[in-house]
């Protein structure tokens, strides 16, 4: 190694010096996800009618290899229905600590119901707060169980910490992040 | 027959002096449907005969003229008769499919309507040779005039003794009924008949067993066109020799054959089997009143064939039309125009037979009426692309021979035979979406 | 016979169809009209196969190939529908497996099967579990050359509380029409219109009650499906426990599904010799109340109320209810329970000493049965005397009308049931002058040649010296049988004794007769020959209001209209909180009898075995670990404390070895039942209170017919009426 190497090397160093940093201060700052990052799930209605998607048949948690998804279903209301057709999803649960967030269940969803949003920032205290159900993952339901706790209590608006570059994909009909 | 003995020539042509119509030489006659006229004209003589020479010579007689069912299927009268079971202590039963409903068939009905104790006459034979009582005339529910006609002849032969108990003195007990159907082509088929007859859904039974094994309410049961029947009056009033006589030599007698479509003189007539297609559609019919592409020989079912010398010289008997690829089935002959769009004359048919499938097996149910129909459907609208006669061709592969009963073959016959010989046609309108020949009102000036 | 399947050379009984030779080889066909108990009607043609027969010539020999020396065989001409064909001597058989062929017909096949299907899979309750699926995976094409708009019917509309209907998914099989016309002898659904018009529905607007659960279980997809278990679980996603119906004293075998702890379903299972693969309603669909409020944890009385206890305290306040009492104690236990709880409850008495021991539904004295239910299926004369077969054995009913079309027992081959049995026939000849019908009127009469309405304990009597024409009649088809059956019921058992035994067995040996006893209880015949009555100075159920204290396990005395409670203290182990149980000291808390191991006794003597589906039952205990906790509280020590000692018990002292106990239960004939009056009558009903699916398990909201219903006058059997004697 020849003083010129190290030159060259200390060189480098040199330049970046003077350059903007990467590192993004987290959480007082936003990360930037790219649309396709895949966290927590969201389930999706018809942008139509507003009925959900999901009819309740059970192929996420059949597709599902950390066993994370209870679904059960339920006869639609034919003058109130929930979802389009005779079947919909009463009880839709998924299990945020046993979910790996692969994306199997969004592949397996015929109704392309449920889809993986971008959100990660789930940490919470309590097992069964983890356990998400219809009302934390509806299209609508704006951050995680602990976000919206803690928007609750303070009363301050809900915090994200990320921004998705271009937007949310178009499989999540009706959710909006900021780009 | 010695060798020394010169056979004469058969009668093969309705022109030969030797032939004289039987089956029709009373229809249209002023009162031929009463049993005065009929008995007039050497009615009920067959069966006095039949009485004489007892059942099973009945059968031989039968067997011996050579008659074939005339329904279609062409199979011999006298060996059918002859699968009867003899002593075996059950009611049999004859039944008569006068159920005529195929496209193109109508020589039954004058039968019915014009000469219905020939019928009856024809079912008193064959229900004493296979030692049935009671006999059953199925008949096509929209023949309401013939059945009309029918219930006064039977009224009549009862109240002359000739139906009932001990006809005409021989001690044979024999009883007739009408049985009016309710406009299902598939009711032609004979297990389809019995289910119809017992009050059941028209499909077609499981075969075997055999009708002659477990027919009719489980019995013995045969059953035979109108035509047949009549024939086999004809048989047993002027002998087994008489009728040999007639026609080639493994299609013998006389038959009915019907002409339509754009002749001078539409219509049914009798000849001898064997008797060219020419002679009937030019000598009888009057020929051609436009350019014909293609004659369906025997009802709709059979397969169309091309019209050209080869065909106009074609015997009309089962061999030579089965040689050629089709088959003489009812006899009813049809002629398509040039002009016709072919496409939309076989839409025309397989409408027919997508209408009257029965729904019991699956090719014929979703493969003709599910399918089939709405691809000609979309030929003849000018929807189709390019593929679509494979597709069909494929899809009639599947139908083939995979169905429960015929009814879903017999709807190929046409669909193969057009797509066969004029593929042009299907072509253009798969791949443009126009028609080669464009359709026209057909109703003619006069 | 030798008949060839793609090359493999197998022996098959004469009479065989190429369907069954094609799965005796091994190898596979796919079909969807065909089942195993109905006849063979050829009409979804997916069966397909090439099939050709060697000739015989002149001389009566094969004709030969003249290149291999082997019969030359003459190939059919087009493929034929295998569950029609008969296979014959030397027939040779190609499957999909090696002819191009067929497996284009087929898939061709599918393809038209599919047409019209709506493929709403992920919404249908058979998907996973639907033959349909299965074979379109394996024999389709995987994608539709059918351009076109499916067609559209009525969708899932109840036919009845029971059975939902979707037209559109029908495939047309007409194997639930068959299995009306054929099994339980009711014409109700056929097909309506005709060509691709055709359709499946009930002109009456709803379907006869009895029987119709079993159409769900056949229809290979999902057009007639369980509307008590609509939209329950998916079927990959049920826990199946095979196991044995204990409503009836049949023992039918069924297959338990639960999910998440919940019985959400019950479909049949299949036991050639005892139900074949029928059961009725009642065994189907009511099961509801293994799910429904119960009991999760004792109750003890505390001020005069019931409070949750832990069992602890539950032993403790039975120590101080019994204390007193010594062994004036009164154990009383349901028919339903299994021998193994039986051995329990009779080692406590012994080691209390009590003789007031009883179960319930009893009869007095229950002769012998001595045929079996194949017996009933292949006898050429039936007389049932005294019995309502829809209340008392449903499944019977059906065995005796297997009789009446001939008694033609499935043949079996290396793939079990023959599949298409060509002695089958559709709408089959029946011989109802084989079946006499003696008692009241019951649904089993429309079927009975012979009906001679009459009632009371004296019928045998008056059947063996007959003072009527109709009961000269009966008797006479009873002498001139050669394989003749008697069955009798809870009209003619309520009052029998030893000589009403004498009797039977005289007429019976007069007449060359078996004879069928159907006992009060699913288990009363297992649980009498164990003693289980009560003993010398003992007081039967019937007298509960005399006992010092008792004990009660899933009997509901209150709802009889009896005495709910014994004269000091009393203790209810049940799993609901029933009326007797809201009256007593101490309530413990029980689990079904879908959730237990043991074995029961059927009508014939055949021992079955129970198995344990994965149910949340709180805290309960079965009756053998209920009572380890009253011998607790009554300070003495049975030496029954499990499973597996009841069943070392059984062996010591009736030698019954009940742990190897096959799958399908072994034939054995049980020990006499004791003899004890009851003081009660037995009046038996199938359908309790409970076990009736209440609205919201009906499918919420599924909209039946009604409109239809108003039109038409139901001529159907009356629906199950609440009450009886649980």
């Amino acid at each position: 190694m020849s003083v010129l190497d190290i030159a060259k090397g200390m060189g480098v160093t040199l330049s970046k010096l003077f350059q903007k940093p990467v590192t993004v201060s987290y959480p007082e700052e936003r990360v930037t996800l790219q649309p396709r990052f895949r966290g927590r799930h969201v389930l999706t209605r018809h942008p139509d009618t507003g009925l959900e998607k999901c009819i309740g048949c059970s192929l996420c948690a059949a597709a599902c290899p950390a066993y994370a998804i209870y679904v059960e279903a339920a006869e639609n209301d034919p003058l109130n229905p929930t979802s389009p057709g005779e079947r919909y999803a009463k009880v839709y649960e998924i299990n945020m600590l046993r979910c790996i967030f692969c994306g199997l269940c969004e592949e397996a969803c015929p109704t392309g119901a449920v889809v993986l949003g971008n959100e990660f920032e789930l940490a919470d205290y309590r097992y069964g707060d983890l356990v998400y159900g219809k009302e934390d993952m509806l299209v609508g339901v704006d951050g995680s169980l602990p976000q919206r706790r803690e928007a609750a209590r303070t009363g301050r608006p809900l915090r994200r910490g990320f921004r998705v570059e271009g937007g949310a994909r178009p499989e999540l009909e009706g959710v909006e992040y900021p780009s | 027959m010695t060798v020394a003995d010169p056979a004469p020539k058969p009668i093969t042509s309705g022109k030969d002096p030797r032939f004289a119509p039987s089956l029709y030489a009373h229809v249209g006659q002023p009162g031929s449907w009463t049993l005065e006229y009929y008995r007039k004209h050497g009615g009920y003589e067959g069966v006095r005969r039949a009485f004489a020479i007892g059942p099973d010579a009945v059968i031989d007689e039968v067997k011996k003229s050579g008659l074939r069912g005339r329904g279609g299927a062409g199979f011999a009268t006298g060996l059918k008769w002859s699968f009867m079971p003899l002593n075996d202590g059950k009611p049999h039963y004859v039944i008569c499919n006068a159920d005529e409903s195929e496209p193109g068939s109508f020589k039954d009905r004058y039968l019915l309507s014009e000469d219905p104790h020939q019928l009856i006459e024809g079912m008193l034979i064959g229900g004493y040779a296979m030692r049935a009582s009671v006999g059953y005339i199925y008949i096509r529910g929209e023949y309401v005039h013939a059945a009309e006609r029918l219930w006064g002849a039977i009224e009549e032969a009862r109240a002359a003794g000739l139906l009932g108990k001990n006809v005409l003195g021989s001690g044979f007990d024999f009883q007739l009924y009408v049985h009016r159907g309710a406009g299902a082509y598939i009711c032609g088929e004979e297990t389809a008949l019995m289910n119809s007859l017992e009050g059941l859904r028209a499909n077609p039974r499981l075969k075997p067993p055999f009708p002659a094994a477990a027919g009719l309410y489980g019995l013995p049961t045969t059953i035979n066109n109108v035509e047949t029947f009549c024939a086999a009056t004809q048989i047993l009033k002027y002998g087994a020799d008489w009728h040999a006589s007639m026609g080639t030599e493994k299609s013998r007698g006389m038959k009915l054959f019907q002409i339509s479509g754009p002749v001078a003189r539409p219509g049914v007539y009798e000849l001898p089997l064997g008797t060219p297609f020419r002679e009937l559609i030019d000598d009888w019919a009057g020929g051609p009143l436009e350019d014909i592409k293609a004659i369906i020989p025997g009802g709709s079912s059979c397969p169309m064939l091309r019209w050209d010398e080869a065909t106009l010289d074609m015997p009309m008997d089962y061999e030579a039309i089965a040689a050629a690829g089709s088959m003489l089935g009812t006899g009813g002959v049809t002629l398509i125009p040039r002009s016709v769009c072919i496409v939309n004359a076989t839409w025309n048919l397989v409408r027919f037979y997508a209408h009257e499938s029965c729904g019991k097996c699956t090719p014929c149910r979703e493969g003709i009426s599910g399918w089939m129909v709405r691809m000609y459907e979309k030929l003849v609208r000018g929807r189709g692309v390019p593929g679509d006669v494979e597709l069909i061709l494929d899809m009639s592969e599947n139908i083939g021979g995979r169905s429960f009963c015929a009814l879903a073959d017999a709807c190929l016959g046409p669909v193969l035979s057009s797509i066969k010989l004029f593929r042009e046609e299907y072509d253009a309108l798969a791949e443009t979406g126009q028609p080669l020949y464009p359709a026209r009102s057909r109703w003619r000036e006069s | 016979m030798k008949v060839t399947i793609d090359g493999i050379p197998v022996d098959l009984p004469a009479g065989t169809s190429a369907l069954d030779a094609v799965f005796h080889a091994g190898r596979d066909v796919p079909y969807f009209c065909a089942h195993p108990y109905l006849s063979p009607v050829g009409a979804c043609r997916m069966c397909l196969v090439e099939a050709g027969t060697p000739r015989k010539g002149k001389d009566g020999a094969f004709e030969l190939d003249e290149a291999t020396g082997q019969p030359k065989i003459f190939w059919m001409p087009k493929p034929m529908a295998s569950c029609t064909l008969q296979a014959t001597e030397g027939m040779h058989i190609r499957t999909a497996k090696t002819s191009d062929v067929v497996a284009k017909a087929q898939a061709g096949m599918m393809e038209f099967t599919l047409l019209n299907h709506p493929l709403d899979c992920p919404t249908c309750d058979k998907g996973g579990a639907c033959e349909l699926q299965d074979r379109a995976f394996e024999y389709g094409y995987g994608a539709s050359r059918y351009g076109f708009d499916r067609r559209h019917a009525d969708k899932h509309y109840a036919l009845s509380d029971f059975i939902i209907l979707d037209q559109e998914r029908c495939i047309h099989c007409k194997r639930c029409v068959r299995y009306f016309e054929e099994v339980p002898g009711q014409e109700v659904l056929d097909f309506i219109e005709r060509g691709g018009h055709t359709f499946i529905d009930t002109e009456e607007g709803g379907l006869p009650v009895g029987f119709q659960g079993n159409i769900a279980d056949i229809c290979p997809v999902g057009a007639l499906l369980d509307n008590v278990a609509r939209f329950r679980g998916r079927n990959w996603e049920y826990d199946h426990t095979p196991t044995t119906c204990t409503l009836c004293p049949v023992g039918c075998s069924i297959t338990v599904d639960a999910r998440n702890g919940r019985l959400e379903r019950v479909v049949a299972g299949e036991h050639r010799d005892v139900n074949e693969v029928w059961i009725c309603d009642a065994g189907r669909f009511g099961h509801v109340f293994a799910t429904e409020e119960r009991l999760t944890v004792p109750l003890v009385r505390v001020g005069g109320e019931l409070r949750e206890a832990t069992w602890d305290q539950a032993i403790e306040a039975m120590r101080q209810g019994f204390s007193g009492h010594g062994s004036n104690v009164g154990l009383y236990l349901s028919a339903d329970s299994t021998l193994e709880e039986g051995a329990a409850l009779v080692a406590l008495a012994e080691a209390v000493g009590t003789p007031s021991r009883d179960h319930w539904p009893r009869y007095p004295h229950t002769p012998m049965s001595t045929a079996t239910l194949t017996d009933v299926a292949t006898a050429d004369a039936l007389v049932v005397l005294g019995a309502d077969l829809g209340e008392e054995a449903p499944v019977v009913e059906l065995r005796i009308l297997e009789a009446l079309r001939g008694g033609l027992l499935p043949a079996e081959f290396a793939h079990g049931t023959a599949i298409a049995d060509l002695r089958l026939t559709e709408r089959p000849a029946r011989t109802p002058e084989k079946l006499a019908v003696i008692g009241r009127e019951s649904r089993l009469w429309r079927h009975a040649g012979l009906r001679v309405p009459a009632e009371g304990p004296d019928l045998l009597a008056r059947l063996a010296r007959p003072d009527t024409p109709d009961l000269q009649a009966a008797l006479r088809l009873l002498e001139e049988a050669e394989k003749p059956v008697l069955i009798l019921g809870a009209d003619v058992l309520n009052g029998a004794d030893t000589a009403f035994s004498a009797a039977l067995s005289g007429l019976a040996g007069r007449v060359g007769a078996k004879v069928l006893v159907i006992p009060a209880g699913p288990n009363s015949r297992g649980l009498g020959g164990l003693n289980l009555v009560p003993g010398a100075g003992g007081l039967p159920y019937g007298r509960l209001g005399e006992v010092g204290a008792a004990f009660l396990s899933r009997l509901d005395p209150a709802a009889q209209g009896l005495p709910g409670r014994a004269r000091g203290f009393t203790v209810v182990h049940d799993t609901h909180l029933t009326a007797t149980a809201q009256g007593a000291d101490v309530v413990l808390p029980a689990v079904t009898n879908y959730e237990k191991r043991g074995t029961t006794v059927n009508l014939e003597g055949r021992l079955l075995p129970l198995a344990q589906a994965p149910l949340r039952a709180g805290e309960g205990a079965d009756l053998i670990r209920a009572l380890v906790a009253v011998a607790e509280a009554l300070g003495v020590r049975s030496p029954v404390r499990g499973l597996r000692g009841a069943q070392a018990w059984l062996e010591a002292r009736y030698g019954l070895r009940l742990a190897e106990l096959p799958a399908g239960g072994r034939l054995q004939p049980p020990r006499p039942p004791q003899d004890a009056a009851t003081g009660l009558a037995h009046a038996p009903q199938l359908w309790k209170p409970r076990m009736l699916p209440r609205p919201e398990r009906r499918g919420s909201g599924v909209p039946g017919r009604e409109a239809r219903a108003e039109r038409w006058e139901l001529p159907l059997a009356p629906a199950p009426q609440p009450g009886g004697d649980d």
